[in-house]
């Protein structure tokens, strides 16, 4: 055994040191991946009543805040990894840290409305979220959405020490966080309002991939899927 | 056959490449805005905005918005596309000349010059057919612009670029085509991208020779400054074809600067254009590569290395920095995304404004504690050694950022200089300039559009040899960087704001 295998384990540690090194956000992903299992997990023990479910204020701000990050992280990883690497090496998790705090207490502050309306049995109905994708699909052509999309590429500038390095961070997150919701707030309202449902969640993660990770900018597949997913919705309705 | 492009400083006694080329330039002016084939459509192609338009009359009856967004505004900036974009434009245009070549009679292998200006100071001198604003034989000169739309010394035959403006030993020497945009080098052509239509880092070629020559064309403010009116100057076109000279120089100089080899950049995406009969065509990067093919066919009449000193000095760092990564020699993917294991070893807290006098900022510098800490104290030993033992470069490369810089007004360029000694007179120690910001498209990257956020001006330079030098000096401190910004001359407009500075080690 020995010192093949030794040789062979030494490589794949350094092969997971390097990965570390290179995508310093990769711890990121637990949170978006545990918001991907307590979704799927709720959807399962609700069945297809998701909609219908009504839960207390408190569990509906979590399960926003936990779609947050399993439909927001994907799409923000390289922006946090910009803070990484715009820091210092020891401050790399650090300023990943901050800047995720900055965005996801903008996403809170959204989802305190949110949780308020889903406790009100008026919303559980599919008429709700249709009207919300069906915005979502003509938000898409507005001005306001453009320049917010355009705004979630910018570039972090942080101080590299003290408390200065941490709230610039901070700030950056939050700055991508308001860019993020100007964007996405009429879809995520839409998911949220089919009761966190699986479907058009992973949906509306692959719209927002493509309207963010398109080579070319002027694509607006997004708006013609939202209108699907309205659709979707409509169906569900009947 | 393969059409040769020619050193517009030493054609021959009786060539009709500018005759032919001022014909074209006239035919093209007389045509419509909406024509694609006409002077406005080409240079609106790199970008348009009506407000600042020179040439706008009432009349004007532009395309149809699907047309504008379709196929204007296209200009690939601070990208990796920079070169293979700007390759193909030159082709589109230089068809759409020789078209009107052969309309008005000329030769049917007529090839757009290139403008050598770094050859040596007589060289960058405005070439004499741009500078008069009538003809020999009488009429006007279409290869004109008048004053202050160029620089005023520019068009009176005098010296109007710098060294520092022509020199092209720092992009060719850089090793890699591409950049990671995390920290490390940009590159020779610049950092990766999707469809980028500028503002952020600079790749080696994009910042110099090609933006200090815009700037000092237009002297801050005239029509080569900005995206959207530098393709109206003739001599824009001259210029380009020289940049797109430099890319084939820098790929034949060396057997290790290669050309990306990823889908991303050969393939992913479709730039749109209109051909010299309007029709609508889309290209790929991949079909650009080689230019004696179709369809550019054209070759050079010279590609030889102007430079003496062997890439291996750089190249050296860059098989460290590959070793560190655990390879033995560069692999495909330091070629492709170099500069994604740079780490930030020091920045300013706070951004400031440039003026018409020297700003010097401090940038205190962290020992690093990742993947370049071995190097650092490798410089730590070569600072205690003996000033005449022999200096072995270190293993690592130093890179200067100069961060977010924005402006809603023009700028001049500034000087970089490190560790100048106090009330210094900059131009008196040339030994501690480390490059020139250039400031083109400085408007352009400060305003945010629908397509880029207002990220502002992204300039990367490598002061590897200098940063070693600087260590061998008495008194040096690895634990401060005074960085000296410059500005070019002083009656140019200033008061651009620098939103950071940093080091990077890589």
């Amino acid at each position: 055994m020995s010192v093949a295998v030794a040789s062979a384990s030494a490589r794949h540690v350094h092969r997971l040191r390097l990965f570390g090194w290179r995508y310093p956000e990769w711890w990121t992903y637990s949170l978006c991946l545990a918001g991907w299992w307590i979704m799927a997990a709720h959807a399962l023990r609700v069945a297809h009543h998701g909609i219908h479910h009504r839960m207390p204020f408190a569990e509906e701000l979590l399960h926003w805040q936990l779609m947050v990050w399993a439909m927001m992280l994907p799409l923000i990883a390289r922006d946090l990894r910009a803070v990484a690497f715009a820091s210092l090496w020891s401050r790399r998790h650090r300023a990943v840290f901050a800047g995720l705090l900055g965005y996801s207490l903008c996403w809170l502050l959204v989802g305190l409305p949110i949780a308020a309306l889903r406790t009100q049995a008026f919303t559980h109905d599919y008429l709700v979220p249709m009207a919300a994708f069906v915005l979502a699909a003509v938000w898409q052509f507005t001005p306001w959405h453009a320049s917010a999309l355009a705004s979630c590429h910018r570039v972090p500038l942080p101080a590299a020490h003290g408390w200065r390095a941490d709230w610039d961070c901070l700030l950056h997150g939050s700055r991508l966080g308001w860019s993020c919701i100007v964007s996405c707030w009429l879809l995520m309202i839409a998911c949220a309002f089919t009761g966190h449902a699986v479907v058009p969640m992973i949906a509306g993660l692959a719209l927002g991939l493509l309207e963010r990770h398109a080579f070319y900018p002027r694509i607006r597949t997004a708006s013609a899927g939202a209108a699907l997913l309205a659709g979707y919705c409509f169906i569900l309705s009947l | 056959m393969a059409r040769i492009r020619r050193n517009i400083l030493s054609l021959p006694a009786g060539d009709q490449t500018l005759y032919w080329y001022e014909k074209a330039v006239a035919a093209m002016q007389t045509k419509p805005i909406a024509d694609p084939t006409s002077w406005r459509y080409q240079a609106a192609i790199h970008e348009y905005f009506r407000e600042v338009d020179p040439l706008a009359k009432p009349s004007d009856v532009l395309p149809s918005q699907g047309e504008q967004d379709n196929y204007w505004s296209q200009c690939q900036h601070n990208s990796w596309f920079f070169l293979p974009w700007h390759r193909m434009y030159l082709h589109i245009f230089e068809q759409i000349v020789l078209a009107e070549i052969v309309k008005l009679g000329g030769p049917n292998d007529w090839a757009l010059p290139y403008w050598n200006y770094s050859a040596s100071a007589n060289a960058a001198l405005l070439p004499v057919a741009f500078r008069n604003s009538t003809l020999l034989g009488g009429g006007t000169n279409h290869l004109y612009v008048k004053d202050p739309d160029r620089s005023i010394d520019a068009n009176s035959g005098l010296a109007f670029a710098q060294a520092a403006d022509t020199d092209i030993s720092g992009c060719l020497k850089t090793p890699i085509f591409a950049g990671a945009g995390t920290g490390g080098t940009a590159g020779f052509g610049g950092p990766v991208t999707a469809f980028h239509h500028g503002g952020g880092q600079f790749g080696a070629v994009d910042l110099t020779p090609h933006g200090t020559m815009h700037m000092a064309i237009a002297k801050d403010t005239g029509w080569m400054s900005n995206f959207y009116t530098a393709a109206l100057d003739p001599i824009f076109w001259i210029h380009h074809c020289n940049i797109d000279r430099l890319w084939e120089v820098w790929l034949k100089r060396d057997a290790s600067h290669k050309n990306p080899t990823t889908s991303n950049w050969l393939t992913k995406i479709r730039f749109r254009f209109r051909d010299a009969k309007g029709t609508a065509i889309e290209m790929v990067p991949a079909q650009v590569l080689d230019t004696t093919a179709a369809p550019l066919e054209y070759a050079y009449d010279d590609t030889s290395d102007p430079l003496s000193i062997p890439t291996t000095r750089t190249a050296g760092a860059v098989l460290a920095t590959a070793a560190r990564r655990g390879g033995a020699e560069p692999s495909i993917f330091d070629a492709v995304r170099g500069g994604d294991m740079a780490e930030m070893i020091g920045a300013t807290s706070d951004g400031f404004r440039l003026d018409k006098t020297v700003v010097e900022t401090p940038i205190a510098l962290t020992k690093p504690t990742g993947p370049t800490a071995p190097a650092f104290e490798a410089f730590r030993a070569l600072a205690s050694a003996r000033v005449d033992e022999p200096r072995v470069p270190p293993p690592v490369r130093v890179f200067l950022h100069v961060e977010g810089i924005k402006s809603k007004e023009h700028s001049v360029p500034y000087d970089v200089y490190l560790n100048l000694p106090p009330d210094a007179e900059p131009l008196k120690y040339p030994e501690l300039y480390a490059g020139r910001l250039a400031m083109f498209g400085l408007v352009e990257a400060s305003r945010a559009e629908e397509d880029k956020p207002d990220n502002g001006l992204h300039y990367t330079l490598d002061i590897t040899e200098l940063f070693n030098r600087l260590s061998a000096e008495p008194g040096w401190s690895p634990d401060e960087l005074r960085v000296a910004l410059v500005p070019v001359r002083d009656d140019g407009p200033v008061g651009a704001r620098v939103g950071r500075l940093s080091v990077y080690f890589e």
